[in-house]
């Protein structure tokens, strides 16, 4: 065997064993199984299950969102501003419309933040999601780094690992998911304004502006 | 100075012909490679124009092995070509992500308009235009493969 076919074949092996290698990890790394969207007949922008704070405020804010959007991670600060400034007059609902065609962790995030409401701690999981979205949306094991701020939160991580892919939060995401599409909605972060679809820019004055226009 | 330049190039050439083969099949390997790090270990999704870069450029990762292997220095054409194809879409979709101001204002449904976004991988390069780099590394070292083959037919 001459020296250059050793080097092809040398080559060529650590090339095969890369390929095998990447397979594996992929699998090993997966994020958690895709939520299928349930069929929903009439869509209901607020339902009894819905995660909300201040529901007994005048106004109320709805988001659909995707925690692996960046869009949704800009906004997020904007709607913390705003909930500063309108304070018991703003209510807030936040519903899943995770984009898993584009953002492979969607999904993950968006039945993670499900577990931890099952702890009582879905805002403050919710809140932790868009703070470190630029950690996570790339990171090699999505599941790794939920449980890591699940343990942030002092939650049970036993029961946070249980009901990551538990019925309920599969349910719940679903259904979100359906209203969505229900809705023909077509991005995130997608808001809604005492019902009315709001179109402005996601800026604060805009927004500010959009609520206080609100008899 | 263009003597010496001619001379010091004429001590290369051989060891560039030798070498220079074993260098377009790393480049392409490790684009093959690290792109499939990207998408199956990072998870960073390849959107429509990045599966059409891949078509051309995964088959020069396993094609210019064959020709160091089988030394069918004819077929440096074929890895031009691919290479070609490659540098296109590359370039087109580099072109479009420089058309693209800060955070978009929504994510889509829309699968395609990803392809705009651009996300630096490797300090602030992105992968279109990673791939750009490689395409054109390889399509200018295959035309000077085949044609020094040419030549020398």
């Amino acid at each position: 065997m001459t020296t250059e076919t050793k080097i092809i074949g040398l080559i060529s092996l650590v090339s095969i064993a890369l390929l095998f290698g990447f397979v594996w990890l992929s699998s090993v790394n997966a994020p958690l199984p895709k939520v299928e969207p349930q069929k929903v007949e009439k869509p209901e922008l607020i339902d009894s299950q819905s995660q909300r704070l201040l529901p007994e405020a005048p106004v109320q804010l709805v988001e659909f969102g995707d925690f692996q959007c960046p869009a949704c991670g800009a906004t997020h600060p904007v709607i913390k501003q705003l909930q500063a400034h309108f304070g018991s007059r703003l209510g807030f609902v936040y519903r899943h419309y995770p984009l898993d065609g584009i953002h492979p962790h969607a999904d993950s995030t968006a039945l993670a933040s499900q577990a931890a409401a099952n702890q009582g701690k879905f805002f403050e999981y919710h809140d932790l999601l868009f703070a470190k979205q630029n950690n996570w949306s790339t990171a090699t094991s999505i599941k790794k780094k939920l449980i890591s701020y699940a343990k942030e939160l002092n939650l049970d991580l036993k029961r946070f690992e249980e009901d990551l892919n538990s019925e309920s939060s599969r349910e719940r995401v679903a259904l979100d998911k359906g209203t969505a599409l229900a809705l023909g909605l077509t991005g995130t972060p997608s808001l809604f304004i005492n019902g009315e679809r709001y179109q402005g820019e996601l800026t604060f004055e805009a927004l500010k502006a959009a609520i206080e226009a609100i008899k | 100075m263009s003597d010496k330049i001619s001379l010091t190039w004429s001590k290369i050439k051989p060891q560039a012909i030798r070498w220079l083969p074993y260098k377009l099949w790393l480049i392409s390997l490790v684009a093959m490679l690290g792109s499939l790090y990207f998408s199956e270990i990072r998870h960073i999704n390849p959107c429509p124009l990045c599966w059409y870069q891949r078509i051309f450029a995964y088959p020069n990762a396993i094609l210019i092995g064959l020709i160091i292997w089988k030394k069918d220095r004819r077929a440096w054409l074929y890895t031009a070509v691919l290479a070609l194809g490659q540098v296109a879409v590359a370039l087109y979709q580099v072109l479009l992500q420089a058309g693209v101001r800060g955070i978009a204002s929504s994510c889509s449904t829309n699968i395609a308009t990803t392809c705009a976004k651009a996300y630096p991988v490797l300090g602030p390069l992105t992968l279109p235009q990673l791939s750009l780099i490689a395409g054109l590394t390889i399509l200018i070292g295959s035309i000077w493969l085949y044609r020094h083959h040419r030549a020398t037919v």
